[in-house]
């Protein structure tokens, strides 16, 4: 493995300062409200234990109206044990006689006396009765334990959001940091070509491998100068034109040969300008606003459905189930009816236009879903979130396939893809601790403020675009669309799609998105643990498809056979094994177990799946464009995600939450069998392509 | 203050920010949930009592409007707390039977609370107003069918008194907090900054081939590493373009 530059580890080093100061400044926080916090609590929870003391001392003067004797009482264990029981602030309950306890239940020997009630007992004056409740002095601590979870949450999510801080703020920086890494490495490899240099950090060092890069090709251009002059005379000179010849011969095979291992021009086309200005400044401009979208949306994932089951829903007879299930639904079906059309509107409007269009459409969907009070009202909104989310998705994307070129395009969708990562790692799980403070509709509206801020750093930061005409001359592969011909002419891709990919994005909506929000919050947890869930498999994907991406690369390129079907196939298993975890009994740990499982899986075959298209679709590639071919695979597995809460709705109706999970993993794991069958069997495996394509690849 | 220290600085304090903001969020949250649950409690341990009584009357076949003792015992629980301001038993159709205001019995109780207390099978609680909270025991029949309910108001004064005592607090910790690892934050970034700063320049003397003063020699070896393999391939690069012309220019 290749040991990390300099700078990388400078820039790791930051950040593990950035989460230690973060943790620090957490810490105290917590670490100096604790006394407030229990200095404010206590006198009500030593109340609550009056008010408790008074309901069974009066239950026990009943006795007394009976003229039954203190002793002969029977059953006060019983039911002091089931008051401290209910109480869990309740460190033990005494009946004493003159000062000696007589019956009680808890442990009362820690309680220190303020915090202990002392209730006469009516009728039994005589013998002295009285009841003593004592608070646990520990039920402070214990319930900032309880608050341990959320407070890693906010942690994680803080360092998430510094890192986006870190490019919205110092986005000149970390392009500092990755100009002198290409330098260096540039440099290291032999290639001398001017590059840009640091403004920011490190310009000694940038100005030193600039030096010594002019200085080379400095020396380069002399020697071609001193060439052509030599080659120039030899025509001239026709003398010493044959004494010189193979002299000459010789210099221009060296001069071949240093070609061939140093460059001195930069070949690159496209990288650091396009139609808009700088490739590095735009995608920076873009990232802050297309963050803030994303997030705005993801906020509500942890609770949309409970929201929507709560709604009227009029004269429709429709399930709660259902119900829940629709919000998701209809934003996933606009998002993948929506996208196909939006490339080639997008590139016409201008990237920044339609940007802009989507910010505003999804401020409007956003304050409006918060204050729907119907059903069929927040199922139009939350459409029109869906189509602005498919807007300013396809923006941004149409942004960076506009500013790079083939070579750095991969680089500039990871950028892309890890925004969408990191908004769904902050997203539910902040959207679940504010729902659980401040309710549903103020949540949706805090999401509307993102959205306006998105707009505002939009608007004043994305590059005007280009005039009409150069879009139209340059056609961009975001603008073809999708055609499902492709997809029924050719069977494996058909096969494809209907076996891993439909199935990998049903049982993952229907899971994270809508099945573990609700059972969660049925088994009387909250909308934060549900945030919490959806945020661990978003952690999940971040660290792992990366690794198993590296992994397959790795296979490949040791082993004959490429291994693509096989993660494929292991992933759909897992994420199908993942819904049998629910027929296990270890309460709201089978949920994590199930989103450990699903996170595993789903990292497995992502990218290998995506990468078998480009394998079984190679003649539709060639001839239609690998652009026509991914559109249609995206899109099919878009109506995965729109069908996946309505087949989970369905199956809840039908059958409780157990049966629709283990259902659901249970037809997955069918298709990874049939996938395996169709695309491991001896001869179904795609072979290696031939190490002329490999080269042409 | 230099470009590059503005720029540190902001991000020490959105990140430190939005850390100390959420954390106090969250505490804010807690605290107002564990107040409100602790009253809510205390209000309902009363109406389980009253409840009780209740239901023991009725299943000893009394009328549930003609419960004789049913008057006295809610207008001694009514002394029982401060926080309550009245207490009701109302019949399933929400008309009052028994209140410890006496204007209020025959009346009825509003039907958004009556849509409230019908969702729940045992306690219900709901807060008509900012001032006022109310929690209702559902008074069930011999066959466990509802009869009525046992509704006590109380006062959410103390709450909001607590709850402003609390968040001043909370804000002065927050602020303080805020403002020193902000400031902590920004000066390990600066430090950091000028550490990587000083080290490249190191690396830019010995790429340039500077003597280095004194304890001011390179010390990642990364850098060093980085510095020897450009040297190569700058030398050989020199060694072949010599190779290119090896007689002089006329």
């Amino acid at each position: 493995m290749k040991a990390p530059s300099y700078l990388q580890r400078q820039l790791w080093l930051a950040m593990a300062a950035i989460l230690l100061v973060v943790m620090a400044a957490i810490g105290a926080t917590v670490g100096l409200m604790y006394r407030t916090f229990d200095d404010s609590i206590a006198p009500q929870v030593l109340e609550k234990a009056g008010t408790a003391g008074r309901s069974l001392s009066g239950l026990i003067s009943q006795a007394a109206s009976h003229d039954i004797a203190l002793e002969k009482l029977v059953g006060v264990d019983a039911l002091f044990a089931d008051t401290a029981r209910k109480h869990p602030e309740i460190a033990h309950i005494a009946l004493l006689r003159a000062g000696k306890p007589i019956a009680g239940a808890g442990s009362g020997s820690e309680v220190p006396a303020a915090l202990t009630a002392r209730l006469p007992v009516a009728g039994y004056e005589a013998a002295g009765a009285e009841l003593t409740v004592g608070i646990d002095p520990g039920y402070v601590r214990k319930l900032f334990e309880e608050m341990a979870l959320d407070l890693l949450v906010v942690a994680v999510v803080t360092l998430f959001v510094s890192l986006e801080l870190l490019y919205f703020l110092a986005g000149a920086v970390v392009a500092d940091v990755g100009a002198l890494r290409a330098r260096a490495a540039a440099l290291s490899r032999g290639a001398f070509f001017p590059m840009p240099q640091a403004t920011w950090l490190g310009q000694a060092w940038s100005r030193a491998l600039e030096a010594r890069a002019a200085e080379v090709t400095g020396r380069y251009h002399q020697a071609l100068a001193a060439l052509r002059a030599r080659w120039q005379r030899r025509h001239i000179d026709r003398q010493a034109a044959g004494e010189s010849a193979t002299a000459l011969r010789t210099s221009i095979v060296a001069l071949r040969e240093l070609r061939t291992r140093f460059s001195f021009a930069d070949s690159r086309q496209g990288r650091r300008a396009g139609p808009g200005g700088d490739a590095a400044l735009v995608l920076g401009a873009m990232r802050a606003p297309f963050f803030l979208l994303l997030l705005a949306d993801d906020l509500s994932r942890s609770f949309m459905p409970m929201f929507a089951a709560g709604l009227s829903v009029g004269p429709i007879s429709i399930s709660p189930n259902m119900v829940a299930s629709l919000p998701i639904f209809v934003f996933m079906l606009v998002v993948a009816l929506s996208q196909p059309v939006l490339g080639g509107w997008s590139e016409r409007i201008g990237r920044r236009r339609s940007f802009l269009a989507g910010a505003l459409l999804a401020c409007c969907a956003h304050f409006l879903s918060a204050q729907a009070t119907g059903l069929i009202e927040l199922l139009a909104w939350r459409a029109a979130g869906g189509a602005a989310w498919a807007i300013a998705f396809v923006a941004a994307q149409g942004y960076i396939l506009d500013h790079t070129d083939a070579k750095t395009r991969t680089a500039g969708l990871a950028v892309f893809v890890g925004i969408i990562m990191v908004s769904l790692v902050c997203g539910p799980s902040i959207g679940g601790i504010l729902a659980d403070g401040i309710g549903y509709r103020a949540t949706l509206v805090t999401g509307g403020a993102l959205t306006v801020i998105a707009l505002a750093l939009a608007w004043r930061r994305l590059p005007v675009d280009p005039p009409r005409e150069a879009v139209v001359a340059k056609p961009s592969s975001a603008a073809v669309t999708p055609r499902l011909s492709v997809a029924f002419a050719n069977r494996r891709f058909l096969l494809l799609l209907l076996l891993a990919a439909v199935p990998a994005k049903v049982i993952l909506i229907a899971y994270c998105f809508y099945l573990i929000p609700l059972y969660i919050v049925a088994a009387g947890s909250t909308p934060a643990m549900a945030g919490r869930m959806i945020m661990l498999y978003s952690v999940m994907m971040v660290l792992l498809v990366p690794m198993m991406a590296n992994w397959v690369v790795g296979l490949r390129a040791r082993h004959a056979r490429e291994p693509e079907a096989l993660f494929v196939a292991a992933g759909l298993a897992l994420s199908g094994a993942a819904g049998l975890a629910m027929a296990l009994p270890f309460g709201l740990l089978s949920p994590l177990l199930v989103v450990l499982l699903l996170g595993i899986g789903q990292s497995l075959s992502i990218s290998p799946q995506a990468a078998m298209v480009a394998e079984v679709c190679k003649e539709e590639i060639r001839t239609l464009g690998q652009s026509a071919v991914y559109g249609v695979y995206r899109m099919v597995e878009r109506f995965g995600n729109a069908i996946g809460p309505v087949i989970a709705a369905a199956l809840l109706e039908l059958a409780g939450f157990n049966t629709a999970f283990i259902a659901i993993g249970g037809a997955v794991l069918v298709c990874a069998a049939l996938f395996s069958l169709v695309f491991l069997r001896p001869g179904g495996g795609a072979p290696l392509p031939a190490p002329a394509a490999q080269g042409a690849d | 203050m230099p470009a590059i220290h503005r720029k540190l600085f902001w991000l020490a304090f959105w990140v430190i920010g939005f850390a100390v903001f959420m954390t106090g969020l969250l505490l804010f949250f807690k605290y107002q949930s564990v107040f409100t649950g602790l009253q809510r409690d205390r209000v309902m341990l009363v109406a389980g009592e009253i409840d009780d009584i209740a239901e023991k009357s009725l299943s000893l076949g009394q009328d549930f409007w003609e419960i004789a003792t049913l008057q006295d015992v809610i207008e001694r629980r009514r002394e029982a707390d401060r926080i309550f301001t009245g207490i009701d038993v109302a019949g399933k159709d929400g008309k009052i039977a028994y209140s410890t205001d006496l204007a209020r019995i025959g009346s009825s109780l509003p039907a958004e609370w009556m849509a409230a207390f019908a969702r729940q099978p045992r306690f219900s609680n709901l807060s008509p107003s900012v001032d006022e909270a109310v929690v209702a025991s559902t008074i069930r029949n011999s066959f466990a069918q509802p009869a009525g309910y046992a509704v006590i108001r109380y006062s959410r004064q103390r709450e909001h008194e607590a709850m402003r005592a609390f968040t001043s607090r909370l804000a002065f910790t927050c602020a303080g907090v805020f403002a020193a690892f902000t400031l902590l934050l920004y000066a390990m970034l600066t430090w950091r900054w000028r550490r990587a700063d000083r080290e490249l320049s190191r690396a830019a003397s010995a790429l340039l081939g500077v003597a280095p003063s004194a304890g001011d020699t390179l010390h990642s070896h990364a850098l060093v590493a980085d510095v020897a393999a450009i040297n190569a391939q700058l030398n050989t690069a020199g060694r072949e373009l010599a190779g290119v012309n090896p007689e002089p220019a006329r």
